[in-house]
């Protein structure tokens, strides 16, 4: 069954060194660096995640998520409450997130994947502010106090590891999507919707499909994040900033590319990180800067601008 | 629940309605003439407001006198804005303008909160309220109606009489045809913007009389004028002006039923129904393009 979505393999095996050799220096990591270092990798890989999960919708099909957000908090809201008030076990808990995030994204998919572009991007930007509002006035969710988490979750080395095992997989599955048939479609309803349909593809189905996927991965992600920084609450869990960043991040290293998040998130949570400590608001603007420059002079994003130019592959299909 | 309280609600709903529905109109013209959806909009609401807090507060300058500074200044940044930057993705796809107006509007909250901070600015003046029999309506909401009525009027004159304002409307119905009866369709977009743009920045100022803002309450705007875009049609003028009364008075009234933080969500809700059912909005035309 497998088989039958990779419809070709590639040479894996020059590719896959580099992947294969950050990841093994990222689970040595936590042996041989600093706790603050570790916590820079922990977070940088919680935004190779979001971008990626972002990336995965927003890069194969090009319609825009701007309410990308939602997803994150409803995982971390869905971990946290199997957590607190059911007990489920830690791995259980964050699939649970996952899950209820894909839920959300496959119920609302239908009214509003049906919509263009920007009624699209701004119909999610709605829902998410919506679902702020609805989390901030919610008994059921603790509205604006939110959830603190008890000290006996606390394992920031486990924590680690989970953050890079849900990192990893987003790359994954993105290879594998990317290389399989639903990729096959996606590429085609990204380039011309009307014509792929007038072929015969599915768009809803396979748009649902990655938008699902992607909401799962962000869940996951949130609820990592969420046990890391041990509290949610709704301005933290639904806060748009998380869109902006993936989004930047994405755009930046390349929309629709493998490793273009990657290197996005790289270069963009270093400079928040180096920044934020010393002039707050300042890598707001640099996003902003980076974003405008980056549509008007590199739309594909750095890792989109070699390979086209060098006419080099990055894992992508086709 | 009297009449009276009602009556109040409805008169408000309006009143803020007018308000948000001329704010829409500047960015429904953006789409009908360059198919750009700006989502900086709301951040070009609250540059007007810092310019005419900082007015008031350095020289004592009343909100409805610094319209004489925002509105020429928005018209200028908006045409700068253009010329600059929105100029080269007009015949991009939607993707690229939609991204590239979200990053303007990160950029310009960056550059507000980075150089005012995030604290809350309001203008503190107290203005009352008017008595009618049994109703009282609070004199500031009064004023930004009436400015939102003029706004409209000199609109519509604009649209009607004067032939930079036809052109517009050429342009937004087809913009082909416009070419070819030779309409310059950049200047066309320069103008667009730049009026759009002015709108924003004096709505900015106007809200002063109304609510505190901070760098971060643009976003808030964007969404409110595409909710009302959305239901009075892309590229449709008065439908905005019909969609924000709709949606204020549905707003005000539904704050009798659910908890009045609720109320972004009703007004998501009415969006997304409104795009479902009717997605060429209560006064569009046909699907569009």
């Amino acid at each position: 069954m497998l088989k039958d979505l990779l419809f070709e393999k590639r040479k894996l095996s020059r590719y896959i060194v580099p992947w294969a050799v950050a990841l093994a220096l990222l689970v040595l990591a936590p042996y041989f660096v600093s706790p603050s270092l570790r916590s820079f990798l922990l977070f940088l890989l919680m935004w190779i995640a979001l971008s990626q999960s972002f990336n995965m919708f927003t890069g194969l099909t090009g319609y825009v998520n701007f309410g990308f957000v939602a997803f994150y908090g409803l995982g971390g809201y869905g971990m946290t409450i199997s957590l607190l008030h059911f007990n489920i076990p830690i791995y259980l808990a964050l699939i649970i997130g996952g899950l209820l995030s894909s839920a959300f994204a496959f119920l609302v998919s239908w009214p509003t994947l049906r919509l263009r572009g920007a009624y699209f991007a701004i119909a999610m930007l709605s829902l998410a502010q919506a679902l702020f509002v609805i989390f901030d006035n919610w008994n059921l969710v603790n509205s604006a106090t939110g959830y603190t988490f008890p000290v006996v979750y606390y394992d920031p080395t486990l924590e680690y590891y989970y953050m890079l095992a849900v990192a990893a997989f987003t790359v994954i599955c993105l290879y594998l999507l990317m290389n399989s048939r639903v990729g096959l479609a996606l590429k085609a309803i990204k380039q011309d919707e009307e014509t792929a349909v007038s072929i015969g593809i599915n768009a809803t189905f396979y748009k649902a499909l990655a938008f699902a996927i992607s909401a799962f991965f962000a869940g996951i992600a949130g609820g990592v994040t969420t046990w890391t920084i041990t509290i949610i609450d709704p301005p933290s869990a639904f806060d748009t900033t998380i869109t902006l960043t993936s989004i930047s991040m994405s755009m930046l290293g390349g929309l629709g590319t493998l490793s273009g998040p990657v290197i996005g998130a790289l270069i963009l949570y270093s400079i928040e990180h180096y920044f934020g400590l010393t002039l707050p608001y300042l890598h707001l603007i640099v996003f902003g800067i980076i974003i405008v420059v980056v549509v008007l002079v590199i739309p594909q994003g750095i890792i989109g601008e070699i390979t086209s130019k060098l006419k080099i592959r990055d894992g992508g299909g086709g | 629940m009297s009449a009276a309280l009602v009556a109040e609600l409805l008169i408000l709903g309006l009143m803020y309605g007018l308000l948000y529905g001329v704010l829409a109109m500047g960015l429904t013209i953006v789409f009908g003439v360059m198919k750009v959806v700006n989502v900086a909009h709301g951040d070009f609401v609250i540059v007007g407001s810092y310019l005419s807090y900082w007015a008031y507060v350095l020289a004592g300058l009343n909100p409805i006198l610094s319209l004489l500074l925002t509105i020429p200044f928005g018209f200028l940044l908006g045409a700068a804005t253009y010329l600059g930057l929105v100029r080269r993705v007009q015949n991009s796809p939607e993707l690229m303008s939609l991204l590239l107006t979200f990053g303007i509007s990160t950029l310009i909250g960056g550059l507000l909160l980075f150089l005012y901070s995030p604290t809350q600015r309001a203008i503190p003046i107290a203005l009352g309220s008017f008595s009618y029999g049994t109703l009282s309506l609070p004199v500031n909401i009064s004023v930004a109606a009436v400015y939102a009525v003029a706004v409209a009027v000199a609109l519509r004159f604009f649209f009607y009489r004067t032939f930079w304002g036809k052109a517009i409307r050429a342009v937004i119905d087809n913009r082909t045809s416009a070419i070819l009866v030779g309409i310059n369709p950049d200047t066309v977009s320069l103008l667009t913007f730049g009026i759009g743009i002015a709108i924003a920045s004096s709505v900015g100022s106007i809200i002063m009389l109304l609510q505190s803002v901070s760098p971060l309450s643009g976003p808030d705007f964007t969404l409110i004028s595409f909710v009302i875009v959305v239901l009075g049609g892309l590229g449709n003028p008065p439908g905005a002006l019909v969609g924000g009364v709709v949606l204020g008075v549905v707003e005000s009234l539904a704050s009798l039923v659910v908890n009045a933080a609720m109320t972004p969500a009703i007004g998501f809700l009415i969006m997304v129904a409104v795009l479902v059912i009717r997605p060429q909005g209560i006064m569009g035309r046909r699907g569009g393009d």
